[in-house]
């Protein structure tokens, strides 16, 4: 342990070009041991460089304000503390955890933010809406908030971060051949996610990167959209008309209930989550459906003969809808996935060592990135190196 | 910053959970600690985070503030320990007491149980500084004001000012240096 420290002196030295060769070989392990040593050695020379410190102020009324709420709040203790960073407290609680796979709790919820540089900002309430057969494309930001717009003769509104399509009264007859004229997309692009409520109050929250395709106005026949990506859905009971998710991977058809699919492109399965009620799966192609039971997730890999069904946290898997990113030991692979999508960031693994390491945990994702960097830092013997959107990873 | 006596009246208040006395010690003490921070954490975010952090834990946890102790110092010992902590995770060490020595001057904040050699050091370096220097440092630097209300106390140029600070700089740096290398 004690090789792995340095001197602060010896940094200040180092700014001041008084260092023997030994030393800046131990500067130099310090240096590549971690990118906040480097962020900390860059911020100091900096400030001893310009030198003017003085020009810095908090607004004290606003901090007195948080301070306010605090006082008036009757927060249990353990949870008011969260609401500011306890970043450190967090890795050292890392630290001490052993083996491969590691927990980490949700304790990061912090509004600082890493150098200017560095910052990468999550994602955010994002979406467009593409109508009239793909004849035109609506950016959900230029909706006015609660102000019902008419689009392919159905009512919709934009509230609370969620697009309502109202449940009119006539009835469109839909023949198979004029359904196409009524499908209306939503797409949320990497970064982003939003809430969509059909006709039939079916709520659906829609992940980063994904888009589902829904029929608007049928109020006969099976309920269906087609899902590119990841939602979670909150199917309103109908037991006249069954509702189906259907992607390019097979369907999930609903008996009223709650559940999370998740079926992006680049990967080569689909995850289909039950947290409520009853779902059944079938292949594309096949007439044997699987049934699921709250708690358990079908697994379908492309290419395999069948899916698997196996017991799952439900409430990690359908984590990112509170605004958490939750994991259960998954390989950093598909975890750099997911905040790939939310960060929007482009990943590349240079040592496949580091594509296979197992973490679990969970944490808030309006948290920066660079939070989750320093947690998989202080918890396996990985590098990050951040270059605008790119990401290497690295195995030390 | 307060008297010593209004320290104290500031404290029985606090404990008594007097919110006026929270607004009071947030004007009085937020920026000096929040200095202190920063030369740990070269982040005026960060710091912020970390003194706001202790302003909290006193509230959350004011069952163990008994009233007596001078308030500014027992968040002073919460944001030292958060500073510490924030070293030790960047695997920083501070055998000889360099950093806190740096970071008592940069802040002025005054440490309640100071070492004697530390006090030493300290005085030794300020000492070293000629006046004008000295006082356009830290007007500036320590009881922060602009370089426009410098120039005015120090009845002199505004650029004058500036070169006074500046060259003041260059001392401190080259004393702490002195000070801290012993060279």
């Amino acid at each position: 342990m004690d090789r792995d420290y340095i001197e602060w002196e010896l940094l200040f030295r180092r700014i001041h070009g008084e260092i023997t060769p030994e030393e800046e070989a131990r500067f130099m392990r310090w240096w590549n041991a971690a990118p906040r040593h480097r962020d900390y050695f860059r911020r100091m020379e900096r400030e001893w460089q310009s030198g003017a410190a003085g020009c810095y102020r908090s607004e004290i009324p606003r901090l007195i304000r948080e301070f306010d709420a605090l006082m008036d709040s009757r927060l249990p203790r353990r949870r008011a503390m969260r609401r500011r960073a306890m970043r450190y407290a967090a890795v050292i609680a890392l630290l001490a955890a052993v083996g491969g796979g590691v927990w980490f709790s949700g304790v990061l919820d912090r509004t600082a933010s890493a150098p200017d540089s560095m910052a990468i900002a999550p994602g955010g309430e994002k979406a467009v809406l593409i109508v009239g057969n793909g004849r035109k494309v609506i950016d959900i930001h230029d909706m006015e908030e609660s102000a019902p717009v008419s689009v392919d003769g159905v009512s919709l509104t934009k509230r609370d971060g969620m697009i309502s399509y109202a449940d009119s009264d006539d009835v469109i007859e839909v023949d198979d051949g004029g359904m196409e004229a009524y499908n209306n997309t939503i797409m949320i692009p990497r970064g982003g996610e939003y809430k969509l409520q059909l006709a039939d109050g079916t709520r659906v929250w829609l992940n980063s990167e994904t888009s589902l395709t829904f029929p608007t106005g049928a109020k006969t026949g099976e309920r269906w959209v087609y899902l590119q990506g990841e939602a979670y859905f909150e199917v309103a009971p109908d037991p006249g008309r069954p509702f189906v998710v259907r992607t390019d991977l097979g369907y999930v058809k609903v008996y009223g209930t709650q559940f999370n699919v998740k079926r992006y492109p680049g990967n080569d399965y689909l995850k289909a989550t039950l947290v409520e009620g009853s779902i059944g799966y079938t292949l594309p192609e096949s007439d044997t459906e699987t049934k699921l039971t709250p708690g358990h997730q079908i697994l379908y890999h492309a290419g395999d003969s069948g899916p698997s069904v196996r017991h799952v946290n439900v409430d990690n898997e359908t984590a990112w809808r509170s605004s958490m990113l939750s994991f259960e030991k998954e390989s950093l692979s598909e975890i750099m996935a997911s905040l790939a999508r939310w960060y929007d960031l482009e990943v590349v693994f240079e040592s496949e060592k580091a594509r296979d390491l197992i973490f679990s945990g969970s944490m808030n994702r309006y948290t920066d990135f660079y939070s989750f960097v320093e947690l998989f830092e202080a918890s396996a013997l990985i590098e990050f190196e951040i270059r605008g959107r790119h990401v290497t990873i690295r195995a030390l | 910053m307060l008297s010593r006596s209004e320290i104290y009246e500031l404290g029985a208040r606090i404990k008594a959970r007097d919110r006026e006395a929270f607004h009071t010690l947030y004007r009085e003490c937020f920026e000096p600690l929040q200095y202190y921070a920063m030369r740990y954490t070269y982040d005026w975010q960060h710091a912020e985070d970390i003194v706001q952090n202790a302003f909290f834990s006193l509230l959350l946890n004011l069952d163990r503030y008994d009233g007596q102790r001078n308030v500014f110092t027992y968040l002073l010992v919460g944001v030292k320990n958060e500073c510490l902590n924030y070293n030790r995770n960047l695997k920083i060490r501070d055998s000889h007491r360099d950093k806190l020595v740096e970071t008592l001057l940069f802040s002025s904040v005054e440490e309640p149980e100071m070492d004697p050699a530390i006090k030493l050091q300290l005085d030794r370096t300020l000492a070293s500084m000629p006046g004008k220097q000295r006082e356009a440092v830290f007007k500036h630097v320590v009881e922060r004001k602009k370089m426009s209300e410098v120039a005015d106390e120090l009845n002199v140029a505004e650029s004058t000012a500036q070169t006074h600070f500046k060259r003041g700089m260059k001392t401190l740096r080259r004393n702490l240096k002195f000070i801290i290398l012993g060279i």
